[in-house]
């Protein structure tokens, strides 16, 4: 049985997809009070999602402070639902 | 490879899923910047109501150009807040505010199903700005009761508060249906003849239902906003996450 997507099998990258799957997008600081990581894990995180074409990301300034926005993509979308499949099926057969 | 979800931690694996469901109804509750605008709302109110209320009373009393005077201020007034609800401008202002309350917690934006449709939303807002006004020229016209200053306004606020309900895909917080509903209760109690506050200034009797049930749904779907984002808190926050591939945990 195939590995699941590394992708998003480490447990923040999933976190981050779960959230960004249950919105329309978060920003930066939304995401890190819910995940409770460090800014500089969740940027990390967050760009091999982005690399990996999961998720957007987005910047922009609102006055003077710097506005970073995720979002997830229909790739990702499909992706976290694969994955979720792969998982239940490796959990059923480690049961059986 | 590492993973919580398989059988090191039982029930993870449900409780990280459960995040996105979580998240939505937090996303959705966010109600504040609703308060904010009915606050806004009763700010114009107040001068709508108040100038008319007083354009009403000069002319009683034979004040034609004071009475006139304040007529036109009072439809000014209308004709400027439809148009401000309408341009950009206000919802660019709302969302800055929103940013501002929400500063700490960050934004998370509510999935919505029908954000196209911005030329049926903007008939919808015309023609509800435009019963506001015809309300307000009735009252002078046929000099409406107030007895069915609140039925009439519930038959038109009740259907456009349902249509932006709908208009998020109904996913919006049902604590947002209190105001609607509480709205066609005050108006049945109204119709039937019972006067829900009689002891209150004629304008207090259409602004109490129209601004207060709309703060009451919002002020619960706030609270529950707050519950939601401690359960998203609890099932997002992993022990696990932040330990692999360059997690500083703080």
């Amino acid at each position: 049985m195939l590995d699941p997507d590394p992708n998003i099998h480490q447990p923040t990258r999933l976190r981050i997809m779960m959230l960004l799957s249950g919105v329309k997008e978060a920003d930066f600081k939304f995401l890190v009070s819910a995940l409770g990581v460090t800014n500089g894990n969740l940027s990390i995180q967050a760009g091999k999602l982005e690399e990996a074409g999961y998720i957007t990301i987005s910047k922009s300034f609102q006055g003077k402070m710097p506005h970073t926005r995720y979002r997830l993509t229909n790739l990702g979308r499909k992706r976290l639902a694969a994955y979720w499949q792969q998982i239940d099926e490796i959990r059923t057969s480690t049961r059986t | 490879m590492k993973t919580d979800l398989k059988e090191d931690a039982p029930g993870t694996a449900e409780r990280v899923r459960e995040i996105p469901k979580w998240a939505g109804r937090y996303a959705h509750n966010r109600t504040l910047p609703v308060l904010l605008n009915l606050g806004l709302f009763l700010l114009a109110a107040a001068v709508i109501l108040g100038s008319s209320t007083l354009a009403s009373r000069e002319g009683q009393a034979g004040h034609k150009a004071a009475a006139g005077t304040l007529l036109v201020v009072s439809l000014a007034a209308s004709a400027a807040w439809v148009w401000l609800v309408m341009t950009r401008r206000f919802g660019r202002l709302s969302r800055a505010l929103s940013a501002r309350l929400y500063g700490a917690e960050g934004t998370a934006v509510a999935a919505a199903k029908s954000c196209g449709r911005s030329r049926v939303n903007r008939g919808v807002a015309l023609a509800f700005g435009l019963c506001i006004i015809l309300q307000i020229l009735a009252g002078f016209a046929f000099e409406t009761t107030i007895r069915y200053m609140v039925p009439i306004m519930a038959a038109y606020l009740v259907p456009f508060l349902l249509y932006l309900w709908a208009r998020q895909g109904g996913m919006t917080a049902p604590f947002m249906l209190l105001w609607p509903g509480l709205m066609l209760i005050h108006a049945a109690l109204a119709l039937a003849g019972v006067p829900p506050f009689s002891d209150v200034p004629n304008a207090l009797t259409v602004l109490i239902p129209t601004f207060g049930y709309g703060a009451i749904a919002a002020l619960a779907s706030h609270a529950y906003s707050r519950f939601a984002l401690r359960r998203v808190r609890s099932l997002a926050q992993s022990s696990e996450a932040g330990k692999e591939e360059g997690g500083q945990h703080a």
